[in-house]
C-alpha cells in the first residue's frame, strides 16, 4: 500500500491546480472549458476512489437478489468480475423478457446503480422527483 | 496542431477557381464546437470585396450516422429551397484540409451557438421571448421537405419505400440502436430496459419528413434580435417530425435549466402552439414523449460511443472520456419519463 498522501488527495489535489490556479490564466476560450472537464474529471475518479469499494458490493448484493448463484466476491477484482458477469446476464434477461415481478425489481436495481453512477460522475444532477414541466 | 501555412493559398486557389474571381484570403481561424466536423473561419477579398465565410471539412473520425459534406451539402440546399433561415452552402471541394475530405463553405451569418450562453446571457433575454416560435416556424418548413420533394437528398429512396412498406421510422432506428449496443464492449441494463420499452411501445408510422437531426440548443444561432440561423446539417435524415420536436427537449440540450423543457430557454406550450400553426399538423403529447424518451436513449448510445472511441478506438480527445461518463444522465433521464408515463 502506498503511503500517504492518497490517491484521491493526488487528483483533489490536480483538480484544485487546474481549475483555480491554471484556468484562470488561461485566455482561450476552449482550452479554458477543456480545463474545467479536466478539474471535474480528476474530482469525479477521487470520489470514485472513495467510494467504489461500498459502491461495488451494493451493486453486487442487488445483482445476487436478481441471480443467487453469482459468486459472493468481497474485494477487488473478484467484485468487479461478479459485476460484470452479473451485468452481462442481466441484459441478456431483459432481452428476453421479464416478468413483471422481474421488472420491478430489475428496474429498481438499474436505477438505482445509475444514482450510485451519478452520484460520483455527475453530482449536480437533480435524481430525485420531478426536473421540470 | 501546428497551423498548416500553405492552407489559405490552398483556399484561395479553391475559391478562384470556384468564384472565377481574383481572392485573396486574409485570415483563416478555427470555430468553437463542432466536436464532429473541422469548421474555420476564412476571411477573404473576391475582386476587392470583404467576405467572411465558415469552410466545414469532413473530420477524421465522426459518428456512424453523421453524413459526409457532400451529403450534408444537399440536405442544406433543400432547407434553402424550402425558405428555412439556414446559411447557404457552396463550392463544394475534396482535400483542402486532409486528403480525401469533402468540404463546402457557408455564407456567414452572426449570432451565439454555445448552449449555456444561448439559455443564460443576459443580452439574449429579448431573443429568447421569441425563439420558440421562430424555431418552430422555422421547423415546419423543414419537415415540408418529403422524400418525393427532395429526392436527391441522402435516404430519400429508402425513406420513400419505407414509406410504401408502412415501416416507422421508430423500428427503423431501433434497429440500428439494437446494433450500436450489440457492439458495445461492456453490457448496459439501463440500455436493454429502455430499447425493450421503446420496442414495445413504438407508435404506427407517420409521414416521412425531412428531420435536421439534431435540433437544439447549441445547433442555431441567436443574436439580441432574435433567431439569426439552423446551423449543423450532419444528421439530416427522413424520419419522424417528432424525433426533431423531442429532441430540443432532451434534458441534456436544456443546459441545466430543467424548468424550460424546450432547449432551456421555453415552456412546452409556445413550441407546440406555434408549431401546429405553422404546420397545420396537431400534436400529439404521447408522440412527443416517446421520442423524448427515444432521444435519450439516442444520446446515450451515442455519449457510451463516444467514450469508446478513447478506450478502444485510438481515438485521442480527452472530453470523449468526460461524455462516455455521461451517458448515466440520459439513462436515467429516460427511465424517469418512463415511469411516469408522460411529458
Amino acid at each position: 500500500m502506498q503511503d500517504e498522501p492518497t490517491r484521491e488527495t493526488i487528483l483533489l489535489a490536480v483538480a484544485r491546480f487546474l481549475g483555480q490556479e491554471v484556468r484562470p490564466l488561461v485566455t482561450d476560450p476552449k482550452v479554458s472549458f477543456r480545463l474545467l472537464i479536466a478539474a471535474h474529471l480528476c474530482a469525479s475518479v477521487a470520489q470514485e476512489c472513495d467510494g467504489e469499494d461500498a459502491q461495488n458490493r451494493e451493486e453486487l448484493a442487488r445483482l445476487r437478489g436478481i441471480f443467487p448463484d453469482l459468486p459472493e466476491a468481497t474485494a477487488m477484482p473478484a467484485m468487479k468480475r461478479a459485476i460484470a458477469e452479473g451485468n452481462r446476464r442481466l441484459a441478456a434477461k431483459i432481452r428476453e423478457g421479464l416478468s413483471p415481478d422481474e421488472e420491478a425489481l430489475v428496474t429498481k436495481h438499474v436505477q438505482n446503480t445509475l444514482i450510485e453512477k451519478l452520484a460520483v460522475n455527475s453530482p449536480r444532477f437533480v435524481v430525485g422527483g420531478e426536473i421540470g414541466p | 496542431m501546428e497551423p498548416d501555412r500553405s492552407l489559405p493559398a490552398r483556399i484561395a486557389s479553391h475559391l478562384a477557381a470556384a468564384t472565377g474571381r481574383a481572392v485573396d484570403v486574409t485570415s483563416v481561424e478555427p470555430l468553437l464546437g463542432g466536436a464532429c466536423q473541422e469548421n474555420l473561419r476564412v476571411d477573404a477579398v473576391l475582386d476587392g470585396e470583404r467576405c467572411r465565410l465558415a469552410l466545414r471539412s469532413d473530420a477524421a473520425t465522426s459518428l456512424p450516422q453523421s453524413l459526409r459534406r457532400k451529403d450534408e451539402l444537399r440536405a442544406i440546399e433543400a432547407a434553402v429551397r424550402a425558405g428555412v433561415k439556414t446559411p447557404r452552402a457552396r463550392f463544394p471541394g475534396e482535400g483542402l484540409l486532409r486528403e480525401g475530405a469533402g468540404f463546402y463553405f457557408l455564407d456567414w451569418a452572426e449570432g451565439e451557438a454555445i448552449g449555456r450562453k444561448v439559455v443564460s446571457a443576459p443580452h439574449l433575454a429579448g431573443a429568447r421571448q421569441e425563439l420558440p416560435r421562430a424555431l418552430a416556424r422555422e421547423l415546419a418548413r423543414i419537415h415540408e421537405i418529403t422524400p418525393g420533394s427532395a429526392p436527391e437528398v441522402h435516404g430519400a429512396t429508402a425513406a420513400s419505400e419505407a414509406e410504401r412498406s408502412s415501416a416507422g421510422a421508430a423500428h427503423i432506428h431501433l434497429a440500428r440502436i439494437r446494433t450500436s449496443i450489440d457492439a458495445m464492449h461492456a453490457p448496459r441494463p439501463a440500455l436493454e430496459l429502455i430499447h425493450r420499452w421503446l420496442l414495445a411501445h413504438a407508435p404506427p408510422p407517420e409521414p416521412w419528413v425531412l428531420t435536421h437531426g439534431d435540433f437544439r440548443t447549441g445547433n442555431f444561432l441567436v443574436t439580441p434580435d432574435g433567431l439569426s440561423a439552423i446551423l449543423d446539417w450532419e444528421f439530416a435524415h427522413f424520419g419522424s417530425r417528432y424525433e426533431d420536436l423531442a429532441w430540443i427537449s432532451v434534458r441534456d440540450w436544456r443546459f441545466g435549466k430543467n424548468d424550460l423543457p424546450v432547449g432551456g430557454f421555453s415552456r412546452r406550450e409556445p413550441f407546440y402552439e406555434a408549431y401546429e400553426a405553422a404546420s397545420g399538423v396537431h400534436l400529439d403529447l404521447a408522440l412527443l414523449h416517446y421520442w423524448e424518451v427515444f432521444g435519450n436513449l439516442n444520446w446515450a448510445v451515442g455519449s457510451v460511443y463516444q467514450g469508446e472511441r478513447y478506450v478502444h478506438g485510438g481515438a485521442a480527445d480527452f472530453e470523449l472520456v468526460a461524455i462516455g461518463r455521461r451517458a448515466a444522465e440520459m439513462e436515467h433521464e429516460a427511465l424517469r419519463l418512463i415511469e411516469r408515463g408522460r411529458l
